[in-house]
Protein backbone atom coordinates (compact mmCIF):
# COMPACT_ATOMS: atom_id res chain seq x y z
CA UNK A 1 0.00 0.00 0.00
CA UNK A 2 3.21 2.42 0.68
CA UNK A 3 4.70 4.23 -1.95
CA UNK A 4 7.38 2.79 -3.20
CA UNK A 5 10.71 3.51 -1.59
CA UNK A 6 11.73 7.06 -3.04
CA UNK A 7 15.24 8.00 -4.11
CA UNK A 8 16.95 8.92 -1.35
CA UNK A 9 18.71 12.22 -2.73
CA UNK A 10 15.05 13.91 -3.02
CA UNK A 11 14.10 14.96 0.61
CA UNK A 12 11.01 13.03 2.07
CA UNK A 13 9.12 16.41 2.90
CA UNK A 14 9.99 20.23 1.31
CA UNK A 15 8.43 22.68 2.74
CA UNK A 16 8.70 25.99 1.34
CA UNK A 17 7.47 29.67 2.28
CA UNK A 18 4.00 28.25 3.53
CA UNK A 19 1.62 30.29 4.40
CA UNK A 20 -1.33 28.42 6.16
CA UNK A 21 -4.40 29.23 8.88
CA UNK A 22 -8.07 28.27 10.25
CA UNK A 23 -9.31 31.45 9.05
CA UNK A 24 -8.66 33.15 5.80
CA UNK A 25 -6.29 36.46 6.23
CA UNK A 26 -5.23 35.29 9.78
CA UNK A 27 -2.37 33.03 8.89
CA UNK A 28 -0.62 31.27 11.56
CA UNK A 29 2.21 30.11 9.36
CA UNK A 30 3.73 32.77 7.51
CA UNK A 31 6.02 31.84 5.10
CA UNK A 32 7.69 28.46 6.81
CA UNK A 33 10.13 26.05 5.16
CA UNK A 34 11.74 23.29 6.26
CA UNK A 35 13.12 19.81 4.97
CA UNK A 36 13.02 16.08 5.95
CA UNK A 37 16.24 14.04 4.40
CA UNK A 38 15.87 10.06 3.94
CA UNK A 39 16.99 8.43 7.41
CA UNK A 40 16.93 11.92 9.61
CA UNK A 41 15.05 12.84 12.49
CA UNK A 42 14.36 16.63 12.33
CA UNK A 43 12.96 18.73 14.92
CA UNK A 44 10.45 21.63 15.26
CA UNK A 45 10.38 23.81 18.41
CA UNK A 46 9.24 26.93 19.32
CA UNK A 47 7.18 28.77 22.16
CA UNK A 48 3.14 28.48 22.30
CA UNK A 49 1.49 29.59 19.08
CA UNK A 50 4.53 29.40 17.17
CA UNK A 51 2.64 27.18 14.44
CA UNK A 52 4.20 24.21 15.15
CA UNK A 53 1.35 22.13 14.91
CA UNK A 54 -0.02 23.84 12.04
CA UNK A 55 2.47 23.08 10.17
CA UNK A 56 2.03 19.26 10.66
CA UNK A 57 -1.65 19.84 10.46
CA UNK A 58 -1.25 21.43 7.17
CA UNK A 59 0.67 18.93 5.52
CA UNK A 60 -1.72 16.48 6.54
CA UNK A 61 -4.18 18.01 4.93
CA UNK A 62 -6.64 19.39 8.10
CA UNK A 63 -5.23 22.99 8.16
CA UNK A 64 -5.87 24.80 3.89
CA UNK A 65 -2.33 26.23 2.92
CA UNK A 66 -2.99 29.40 1.40
CA UNK A 67 0.54 30.31 -0.36
CA UNK A 68 3.63 27.96 -0.76
CA UNK A 69 4.73 24.57 -1.55
CA UNK A 70 4.46 21.02 0.00
CA UNK A 71 6.51 18.47 -1.56
CA UNK A 72 6.47 14.53 -0.31
CA UNK A 73 9.31 12.97 -2.14
CA UNK A 74 9.26 15.66 -4.81
CA UNK A 75 5.79 15.81 -6.00
CA UNK A 76 3.61 18.50 -4.79
CA UNK A 77 0.72 17.70 -2.32
CA UNK A 78 -1.42 21.00 -1.43
CA UNK A 79 -5.06 20.01 -2.03
CA UNK A 80 -4.45 16.82 -0.98
CA UNK A 81 -7.48 14.94 0.32
CA UNK A 82 -6.25 13.64 3.99
CA UNK A 83 -7.51 10.26 3.73
CA UNK A 84 -4.71 9.87 0.35
CA UNK A 85 -1.72 11.23 2.78
CA UNK A 86 -1.07 7.66 3.93
CA UNK A 87 -0.68 6.42 -0.11
CA UNK A 88 2.41 9.13 -0.10
CA UNK A 89 4.32 7.08 2.53
CA UNK A 90 3.52 9.93 4.83
CA UNK A 91 1.61 8.85 8.58
CA UNK A 92 0.89 11.55 11.08
CA UNK A 93 0.36 11.12 15.04
CA UNK A 94 -1.81 14.38 16.40
CA UNK A 95 -1.26 15.46 19.69
CA UNK A 96 -4.49 14.46 21.23
CA UNK A 97 -7.19 12.10 20.28
CA UNK A 98 -4.45 9.48 18.03
CA UNK A 99 -6.53 6.62 18.94
CA UNK A 100 -9.65 5.52 18.89
CA UNK A 101 -11.20 4.70 22.04
CA UNK A 102 -13.83 2.86 21.84
CA UNK A 103 -11.97 0.34 19.95
CA UNK A 104 -9.42 -2.15 20.51
CA UNK A 105 -5.43 -1.76 20.74
CA UNK A 106 -5.55 -4.40 17.54
CA UNK A 107 -8.72 -2.92 15.87
CA UNK A 108 -6.74 0.27 16.21
CA UNK A 109 -3.91 -0.63 14.24
CA UNK A 110 -6.06 -2.87 12.23
CA UNK A 111 -7.24 0.20 10.88
CA UNK A 112 -3.51 2.13 10.28
CA UNK A 113 -3.20 -0.71 8.26
CA UNK A 114 -6.20 -0.35 5.33
CA UNK A 115 -5.97 -1.11 1.98
CA UNK A 116 -3.22 -3.71 2.34
CA UNK A 117 -3.36 -7.15 2.24
CA UNK A 118 -5.17 -8.90 5.21
CA UNK A 119 -2.29 -11.20 5.72
CA UNK A 120 0.10 -8.21 5.13
CA UNK A 121 -1.80 -6.56 8.04
CA UNK A 122 -1.39 -9.57 10.34
CA UNK A 123 2.22 -9.63 9.73
CA UNK A 124 2.59 -5.72 10.35
CA UNK A 125 0.85 -6.59 13.64
CA UNK A 126 2.68 -9.04 14.79
CA UNK A 127 5.73 -6.74 14.04
CA UNK A 128 4.05 -3.51 16.14
CA UNK A 129 3.84 -6.43 19.15
CA UNK A 130 7.49 -7.04 19.00
CA UNK A 131 8.57 -2.96 18.73
CA UNK A 132 6.32 -2.33 21.71
CA UNK A 133 5.37 -5.80 23.43
CA UNK A 134 3.48 -3.71 26.34
CA UNK A 135 0.70 -3.71 23.84
CA UNK A 136 0.44 -7.51 22.80
CA UNK A 137 -1.23 -7.93 26.42
CA UNK A 138 -4.01 -5.38 26.03
CA UNK A 139 -4.79 -6.16 22.41
CA UNK A 140 -8.40 -6.92 23.42
CA UNK A 141 -8.71 -3.83 25.38
CA UNK A 142 -10.59 -0.90 24.69
CA UNK A 143 -7.46 1.49 23.57
CA UNK A 144 -9.45 4.93 25.97
CA UNK A 145 -8.68 2.30 28.87
CA UNK A 146 -4.99 2.17 28.18
CA UNK A 147 -2.63 5.12 30.37
CA UNK A 148 -1.31 7.88 28.18
CA UNK A 149 2.01 6.64 27.75
CA UNK A 150 0.10 3.00 26.48
CA UNK A 151 -1.73 5.28 24.22
CA UNK A 152 1.06 7.24 22.98
CA UNK A 153 2.69 3.65 21.91
CA UNK A 154 -0.77 2.89 19.74
CA UNK A 155 -0.51 6.10 18.16
CA UNK A 156 2.71 5.58 17.02
CA UNK A 157 2.16 1.47 16.07
CA UNK A 158 -0.90 2.11 14.43
CA UNK A 159 0.59 5.05 12.41
CA UNK A 160 3.39 2.61 11.42
CA UNK A 161 0.97 -0.05 10.07
CA UNK A 162 0.97 1.79 6.89
CA UNK A 163 4.66 1.27 6.27
CA UNK A 164 5.50 4.92 6.06
CA UNK A 165 8.91 6.45 5.21
CA UNK A 166 7.99 9.71 7.17
CA UNK A 167 6.54 9.72 10.31
CA UNK A 168 5.35 12.73 11.54
CA UNK A 169 4.53 13.11 15.49
CA UNK A 170 2.79 16.49 16.82
CA UNK A 171 3.73 16.70 20.90
CA UNK A 172 4.10 12.75 21.67
CA UNK A 173 5.87 13.16 25.07
CA UNK A 174 2.38 15.86 25.88
CA UNK A 175 1.13 14.72 29.08
CA UNK A 176 3.85 11.84 30.11
CA UNK A 177 6.44 11.31 32.90
CA UNK A 178 9.52 11.52 32.39
CA UNK A 179 10.54 8.62 32.65
CA UNK A 180 7.66 6.98 29.68
CA UNK A 181 8.89 10.35 27.82
CA UNK A 182 12.62 8.73 27.55
CA UNK A 183 10.94 5.26 26.55
CA UNK A 184 8.92 6.92 23.67
CA UNK A 185 11.96 8.55 22.52
CA UNK A 186 13.89 5.14 22.61
CA UNK A 187 11.33 3.73 20.03
CA UNK A 188 11.82 6.50 17.72
CA UNK A 189 15.44 6.08 17.49
CA UNK A 190 14.74 2.07 17.03
CA UNK A 191 11.97 3.32 14.43
CA UNK A 192 14.50 5.61 12.69
CA UNK A 193 17.10 2.17 12.74
CA UNK A 194 14.64 0.63 10.12
CA UNK A 195 14.72 3.90 8.02
CA UNK A 196 11.85 6.08 9.11
CA UNK A 197 12.51 9.61 8.63
CA UNK A 198 10.76 11.48 11.36
CA UNK A 199 9.27 14.86 12.03
CA UNK A 200 9.27 15.58 15.40
CA UNK A 201 7.18 18.69 16.88
CA UNK A 202 7.91 18.94 20.88
CA UNK A 203 7.66 21.71 23.79
CA UNK A 204 9.95 19.54 25.45
CA UNK A 205 13.06 20.92 23.73
CA UNK A 206 15.60 19.14 25.92
CA UNK A 207 14.59 15.78 24.88
CA UNK A 208 13.72 16.59 21.52
CA UNK A 209 17.21 18.22 20.90
CA UNK A 210 18.76 15.05 22.49
CA UNK A 211 17.85 12.48 19.30
CA UNK A 212 17.34 14.82 16.76
CA UNK A 213 19.43 14.85 13.62
CA UNK A 214 18.30 18.71 12.67
CA UNK A 215 15.98 21.38 14.13
CA UNK A 216 14.22 24.03 13.48
CA UNK A 217 13.11 27.30 15.70
CA UNK A 218 9.56 27.95 14.58
CA UNK A 219 8.50 31.50 15.92
CA UNK A 220 5.85 33.45 14.78
CA UNK A 221 4.85 30.91 11.52
CA UNK A 222 8.31 31.05 10.81
CA UNK A 223 11.76 29.34 11.24
CA UNK A 224 13.98 31.29 12.99
CA UNK A 225 17.02 29.01 13.72
CA UNK A 226 18.19 26.06 11.67
CA UNK A 227 20.96 23.76 12.92
CA UNK A 228 21.90 20.29 14.45
CA UNK A 229 20.68 19.25 17.79
CA UNK A 230 23.67 20.06 19.72
CA UNK A 231 24.22 23.75 18.40
CA UNK A 232 20.61 24.93 19.06
CA UNK A 233 20.83 22.90 22.65
CA UNK A 234 24.15 24.82 23.34
CA UNK A 235 23.15 28.30 21.68
CA UNK A 236 21.99 30.39 24.72
CA UNK A 237 20.28 32.95 22.80
CA UNK A 238 18.03 30.41 21.80
CA UNK A 239 17.26 28.90 24.66
CA UNK A 240 16.61 32.07 26.50
CA UNK A 241 14.36 33.74 23.30
CA UNK A 242 12.43 30.73 22.21
CA UNK A 243 12.86 27.17 23.81
CA UNK A 244 11.69 28.94 27.15
CA UNK A 245 11.54 26.95 30.63
CA UNK A 246 12.16 23.62 28.84
CA UNK A 247 15.77 24.39 28.34
CA UNK A 248 16.64 26.74 31.53
CA UNK A 249 15.93 23.35 33.04
CA UNK A 250 18.41 21.36 30.63
CA UNK A 251 20.94 24.29 31.15
CA UNK B 1 -47.30 -10.93 31.57
CA UNK B 2 -45.59 -13.12 28.96
CA UNK B 3 -48.36 -11.93 26.52
CA UNK B 4 -47.34 -8.32 27.68
CA UNK B 5 -43.61 -9.00 27.10
CA UNK B 6 -44.78 -10.84 23.61
CA UNK B 7 -46.15 -7.71 22.45
CA UNK B 8 -43.84 -5.08 23.65
CA UNK B 9 -40.74 -7.65 21.85
CA UNK B 10 -43.17 -7.06 18.78
CA UNK B 11 -43.21 -3.37 19.19
CA UNK B 12 -39.66 -3.20 19.75
CA UNK B 13 -38.70 -4.73 16.36
CA UNK B 14 -40.10 -2.11 14.32
CA UNK B 15 -38.43 0.59 16.79
CA UNK B 16 -35.19 -1.28 16.74
CA UNK B 17 -35.08 -1.58 12.52
CA UNK B 18 -35.36 2.62 12.30
CA UNK B 19 -33.61 3.18 15.53
CA UNK B 20 -30.24 1.55 14.18
CA UNK B 21 -30.29 4.07 11.23
CA UNK B 22 -30.92 7.23 13.20
CA UNK B 23 -27.78 6.33 15.99
CA UNK B 24 -25.75 5.65 12.89
CA UNK B 25 -26.36 8.84 11.29
CA UNK B 26 -26.54 10.73 14.41
CA UNK B 27 -22.56 9.53 15.20
CA UNK B 28 -21.43 9.15 12.00
CA UNK B 29 -23.13 12.71 10.30
CA UNK B 30 -23.30 14.16 13.72
CA UNK B 31 -26.91 15.27 13.70
CA UNK B 32 -30.21 13.86 14.50
CA UNK B 33 -31.95 13.19 11.18
CA UNK B 34 -35.52 14.17 11.69
CA UNK B 35 -36.23 12.05 8.25
CA UNK B 36 -35.67 8.79 9.64
CA UNK B 37 -39.65 7.91 10.44
CA UNK B 38 -40.24 8.77 6.91
CA UNK B 39 -37.89 6.87 5.18
CA UNK B 40 -39.54 3.71 7.41
CA UNK B 41 -42.55 5.14 5.17
CA UNK B 42 -40.54 5.64 1.86
CA UNK B 43 -39.44 1.87 2.30
CA UNK B 44 -42.64 0.49 3.19
CA UNK B 45 -44.78 2.33 0.23
CA UNK B 46 -42.03 1.09 -2.47
CA UNK B 47 -42.60 -2.30 -1.53
CA UNK B 48 -46.26 -1.24 -1.66
CA UNK B 49 -45.78 -0.23 -5.38
CA UNK B 50 -43.51 -3.52 -5.84
CA UNK B 51 -46.72 -5.68 -4.75
CA UNK B 52 -49.21 -3.58 -6.62
CA UNK B 53 -47.16 -4.11 -9.58
CA UNK B 54 -46.51 -8.15 -8.99
CA UNK B 55 -49.53 -9.28 -6.94
CA UNK B 56 -49.10 -11.18 -3.63
CA UNK B 57 -50.09 -14.27 -4.65
CA UNK B 58 -50.05 -17.13 -2.36
CA UNK B 59 -49.05 -17.91 1.30
CA UNK B 60 -45.67 -19.31 3.03
CA UNK B 61 -46.26 -21.43 5.98
CA UNK B 62 -49.50 -19.35 7.71
CA UNK B 63 -48.02 -15.50 6.84
CA UNK B 64 -50.62 -13.60 5.20
CA UNK B 65 -48.46 -13.28 2.00
CA UNK B 66 -46.32 -15.29 -0.93
CA UNK B 67 -43.00 -14.89 -2.11
CA UNK B 68 -43.60 -11.62 -4.11
CA UNK B 69 -43.73 -9.67 -0.92
CA UNK B 70 -40.33 -10.85 0.21
CA UNK B 71 -38.69 -9.86 -3.44
CA UNK B 72 -40.79 -6.24 -3.02
CA UNK B 73 -39.00 -5.98 0.50
CA UNK B 74 -35.75 -6.76 -0.77
CA UNK B 75 -36.00 -4.24 -3.69
CA UNK B 76 -37.44 -2.06 -1.21
CA UNK B 77 -34.50 -2.10 0.97
CA UNK B 78 -31.93 -1.43 -1.75
CA UNK B 79 -33.72 1.30 -3.29
CA UNK B 80 -34.93 3.17 0.05
CA UNK B 81 -31.19 3.51 0.66
CA UNK B 82 -29.80 4.63 -2.85
CA UNK B 83 -33.34 7.10 -2.00
CA UNK B 84 -31.17 8.33 1.15
CA UNK B 85 -28.11 8.00 -1.09
CA UNK B 86 -30.01 10.70 -3.66
CA UNK B 87 -31.45 12.66 -1.05
CA UNK B 88 -27.47 13.44 1.42
CA UNK B 89 -26.07 14.07 -2.19
CA UNK B 90 -28.55 16.79 -3.11
CA UNK B 91 -29.11 18.51 0.16
CA UNK B 92 -27.08 17.46 3.49
CA UNK B 93 -23.75 17.09 1.09
CA UNK B 94 -24.70 20.55 -0.03
CA UNK B 95 -24.57 21.56 3.44
CA UNK B 96 -21.73 19.62 4.48
CA UNK B 97 -19.18 21.17 2.13
CA UNK B 98 -20.28 24.67 3.00
CA UNK B 99 -19.33 23.45 6.55
CA UNK B 100 -22.59 24.37 7.57
CA UNK B 101 -24.10 24.12 11.75
CA UNK B 102 -25.42 21.16 13.53
CA UNK B 103 -28.89 23.41 13.29
CA UNK B 104 -28.76 23.81 9.92
CA UNK B 105 -28.42 19.94 9.49
CA UNK B 106 -31.67 19.31 11.68
CA UNK B 107 -33.59 22.02 9.76
CA UNK B 108 -32.73 20.41 6.45
CA UNK B 109 -34.14 16.79 7.98
CA UNK B 110 -37.24 18.25 9.11
CA UNK B 111 -37.41 19.53 5.35
CA UNK B 112 -36.88 16.13 3.68
CA UNK B 113 -39.33 14.93 6.29
CA UNK B 114 -42.15 16.91 5.17
CA UNK B 115 -41.10 16.41 1.88
CA UNK B 116 -40.73 12.66 1.62
CA UNK B 117 -44.44 12.41 3.53
CA UNK B 118 -46.20 15.14 1.34
CA UNK B 119 -44.78 12.99 -1.73
CA UNK B 120 -46.25 9.78 -0.49
CA UNK B 121 -49.29 11.44 -0.28
CA UNK B 122 -48.93 13.14 -3.70
CA UNK B 123 -48.14 9.47 -4.87
CA UNK B 124 -50.23 7.29 -2.95
CA UNK B 125 -52.91 9.22 -0.99
CA UNK B 126 -53.89 9.44 2.25
CA UNK B 127 -55.81 6.25 2.69
CA UNK B 128 -54.27 3.19 4.95
CA UNK B 129 -53.56 0.43 2.89
CA UNK B 130 -52.49 -3.10 3.26
CA UNK B 131 -49.99 -5.89 1.18
CA UNK B 132 -52.71 -8.46 1.80
CA UNK B 133 -55.78 -9.00 3.24
CA UNK B 134 -55.30 -12.90 4.55
CA UNK B 135 -56.60 -13.83 8.09
CA UNK B 136 -54.01 -15.27 10.28
CA UNK B 137 -54.64 -17.43 12.89
CA UNK B 138 -52.26 -16.54 15.82
CA UNK B 139 -49.71 -19.15 17.09
CA UNK B 140 -49.62 -19.92 20.54
CA UNK B 141 -45.69 -19.80 21.83
CA UNK B 142 -44.69 -20.82 25.39
CA UNK B 143 -48.14 -18.94 26.71
CA UNK B 144 -48.59 -15.74 24.55
CA UNK B 145 -50.41 -15.56 21.75
CA UNK B 146 -48.61 -14.11 18.33
CA UNK B 147 -49.23 -13.83 14.50
CA UNK B 148 -46.87 -15.30 12.47
CA UNK B 149 -46.36 -12.10 10.45
CA UNK B 150 -45.63 -10.47 13.80
CA UNK B 151 -43.17 -13.54 14.69
CA UNK B 152 -41.41 -13.05 11.47
CA UNK B 153 -41.13 -9.04 12.63
CA UNK B 154 -39.14 -10.28 15.73
CA UNK B 155 -37.10 -12.93 14.01
CA UNK B 156 -35.99 -10.81 11.10
CA UNK B 157 -35.08 -7.94 13.33
CA UNK B 158 -32.85 -9.97 15.72
CA UNK B 159 -31.17 -11.82 12.66
CA UNK B 160 -30.85 -7.93 11.44
CA UNK B 161 -29.06 -7.02 14.53
CA UNK B 162 -26.75 -10.33 14.59
CA UNK B 163 -25.80 -9.12 11.21
CA UNK B 164 -25.32 -5.74 12.00
CA UNK B 165 -23.05 -6.28 15.11
CA UNK B 166 -20.62 -9.25 12.65
CA UNK B 167 -20.78 -6.03 10.44
CA UNK B 168 -19.30 -3.60 13.13
CA UNK B 169 -16.96 -5.39 14.82
CA UNK B 170 -15.14 -7.96 12.26
CA UNK B 171 -15.58 -6.46 8.52
CA UNK B 172 -13.28 -3.27 7.49
CA UNK B 173 -16.02 -1.07 6.51
CA UNK B 174 -17.92 -1.33 9.65
CA UNK B 175 -14.92 -1.17 11.30
CA UNK B 176 -13.93 2.37 9.85
CA UNK B 177 -17.79 3.36 10.72
CA UNK B 178 -16.85 2.73 14.27
CA UNK B 179 -13.50 4.80 13.55
CA UNK B 180 -15.40 7.46 11.68
CA UNK B 181 -17.99 8.21 14.32
CA UNK B 182 -15.61 8.26 17.51
CA UNK B 183 -13.20 10.95 15.37
CA UNK B 184 -13.36 11.02 12.24
CA UNK B 185 -10.80 13.47 11.53
CA UNK B 186 -8.16 11.05 12.83
CA UNK B 187 -10.32 8.56 10.37
CA UNK B 188 -9.16 10.77 7.66
CA UNK B 189 -5.81 10.51 8.77
CA UNK B 190 -5.72 6.79 9.20
CA UNK B 191 -6.93 6.66 5.37
CA UNK B 192 -10.19 6.44 5.58
CA UNK B 193 -12.51 7.71 3.03
CA UNK B 194 -14.83 9.29 5.10
CA UNK B 195 -17.23 10.12 2.21
CA UNK B 196 -17.93 6.68 1.71
CA UNK B 197 -18.24 5.87 5.31
CA UNK B 198 -21.08 8.29 4.72
CA UNK B 199 -22.77 6.75 1.73
CA UNK B 200 -22.88 3.33 3.39
CA UNK B 201 -24.34 4.90 6.70
CA UNK B 202 -27.24 6.13 4.25
CA UNK B 203 -27.11 2.68 2.70
CA UNK B 204 -27.38 0.72 5.43
CA UNK B 205 -29.63 2.87 8.11
CA UNK B 206 -32.51 3.85 5.50
CA UNK B 207 -32.13 -0.23 4.21
CA UNK B 208 -33.04 -0.87 7.79
CA UNK B 209 -35.80 1.42 7.83
CA UNK B 210 -37.12 -0.04 4.64
CA UNK B 211 -37.63 -3.34 6.39
CA UNK B 212 -39.10 -1.49 9.55
CA UNK B 213 -41.76 -0.08 7.59
CA UNK B 214 -42.67 -3.44 5.43
CA UNK B 215 -43.03 -5.45 8.66
CA UNK B 216 -44.90 -2.74 10.32
CA UNK B 217 -47.06 -2.68 7.24
CA UNK B 218 -47.54 -5.86 7.60
CA UNK B 219 -48.13 -5.61 10.85
CA UNK B 220 -50.92 -3.01 11.12
CA UNK B 221 -51.00 -1.16 7.65
CA UNK B 222 -49.52 1.30 5.21
CA UNK B 223 -50.17 5.13 6.10
CA UNK B 224 -47.94 7.73 5.37
CA UNK B 225 -46.83 9.04 8.70
CA UNK B 226 -46.31 5.64 9.62
CA UNK B 227 -42.85 6.18 10.24
CA UNK B 228 -43.31 9.43 11.79
CA UNK B 229 -45.77 7.92 14.34
CA UNK B 230 -42.15 5.92 15.61
CA UNK B 231 -40.06 8.84 15.71
CA UNK B 232 -40.16 9.87 19.08
CA UNK B 233 -40.09 5.95 20.44
CA UNK B 234 -37.02 6.18 18.55
CA UNK B 235 -35.54 8.94 19.94
CA UNK B 236 -36.54 7.95 23.00
CA UNK B 237 -35.13 4.39 22.52
CA UNK B 238 -31.60 6.35 21.39
CA UNK B 239 -31.53 8.60 24.04
CA UNK B 240 -32.23 6.04 26.65
CA UNK B 241 -29.73 3.47 25.43
CA UNK B 242 -27.02 6.18 25.22
CA UNK B 243 -26.57 8.03 22.36
CA UNK B 244 -23.00 7.11 21.42
CA UNK B 245 -23.84 3.62 21.50
CA UNK B 246 -25.79 1.46 18.33
CA UNK B 247 -26.57 -0.97 20.25
CA UNK B 248 -27.50 1.13 23.42
CA UNK B 249 -30.00 2.22 21.11
CA UNK B 250 -31.03 -1.40 20.27
CA UNK B 251 -31.65 -1.87 24.41
CA UNK B 252 -33.55 1.33 24.44
CA UNK B 253 -35.46 0.40 21.87
CA UNK B 254 -36.37 -2.90 23.36
CA UNK B 255 -37.27 -1.01 26.85
CA UNK B 256 -39.59 1.74 25.35
CA UNK B 257 -41.55 -1.20 23.21
CA UNK B 258 -41.78 -3.49 26.29
CA UNK B 259 -42.79 -0.31 28.81
CA UNK B 260 -45.31 0.78 25.84
CA UNK B 261 -46.88 -2.52 25.81
CA UNK B 262 -47.43 -2.27 29.99
CA UNK B 263 -49.29 0.72 29.32
CA UNK B 264 -51.50 -0.53 26.60
CA UNK B 265 -52.23 -3.53 28.26
CA UNK B 266 -52.51 -2.37 32.63
CA UNK B 267 -53.24 1.28 31.96
CA UNK B 268 -54.49 2.86 28.74
CA UNK B 269 -53.18 3.12 24.80
CA UNK B 270 -53.63 6.55 25.40
CA UNK B 271 -50.69 6.65 27.82
CA UNK B 272 -47.71 4.51 26.34
CA UNK B 273 -45.98 7.49 25.10
CA UNK B 274 -46.37 8.95 28.30
CA UNK B 275 -45.07 6.27 30.06
CA UNK B 276 -42.64 4.90 27.88
CA UNK B 277 -40.68 8.74 28.21
CA UNK B 278 -41.68 8.53 32.08
CA UNK B 279 -38.90 5.86 31.35
CA UNK B 280 -36.32 7.57 29.90
CA UNK B 281 -36.40 10.05 32.66
CA UNK B 282 -35.99 7.73 35.20
CA UNK B 283 -33.29 6.05 33.89
CA UNK B 284 -31.61 9.28 32.63
CA UNK B 285 -31.62 10.19 36.61
CA UNK B 286 -29.94 7.19 37.40
CA UNK B 287 -27.36 7.29 34.58
CA UNK B 288 -27.67 10.57 32.45
CA UNK B 289 -25.60 8.91 30.03
CA UNK B 290 -27.84 6.52 28.84
CA UNK B 291 -28.04 2.75 29.24
CA UNK B 292 -24.20 1.89 27.36
CA UNK B 293 -23.35 5.72 26.95
CA UNK B 294 -19.71 7.45 27.50
CA UNK B 295 -19.73 10.20 30.06
CA UNK B 296 -19.20 13.27 28.41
Amino acid sequence: MSAAKPRSDVPHLAVTDLVAGYVPDVPILRGASLRVDDGEIVAVLGPNGAGKSTLVKAVAGLVPARSGDILVHGASILGLATHKLVGTGVAYVPQVGNVFTRLSVEENLELGGLGGPPSRTRQRIAGMYALFPDLARFRRLAAGRLSGGQRQMVAVARALMAEPHLLMLDEPSAGLSPRMVELVFQKLLEIRAVGVSILLVEQNAKAALAICDRGYVLAEGRERFEGSGRDLLASPEIGALYLGATTRLAS
Amino acid sequence: MIQVLADGVVAASFIVLGVVGLSMIYNILNFPSFAQGDHIATGAYIALGIVALAGTAGSIAGLSFGWPLIGALICATILNGLLALLIDRSIYRQLRLRNASRISLIMASFGVALMLRNLIVLLAGHDPQYYAFAIQPALSIGGARITPNDLLAVIVTTMMVVALHLFLSRTTLGKSMRAVSENPSLARVNGIDVDRVIRWTWLIGAGLAAIAGVLLGLSVQVNPSMGFELLLPMFAAMIVGGVTSVYGAVLGALLIGVAEAITVHYIAPEYRQAVAFLVVILVLLARPQGILGEKA
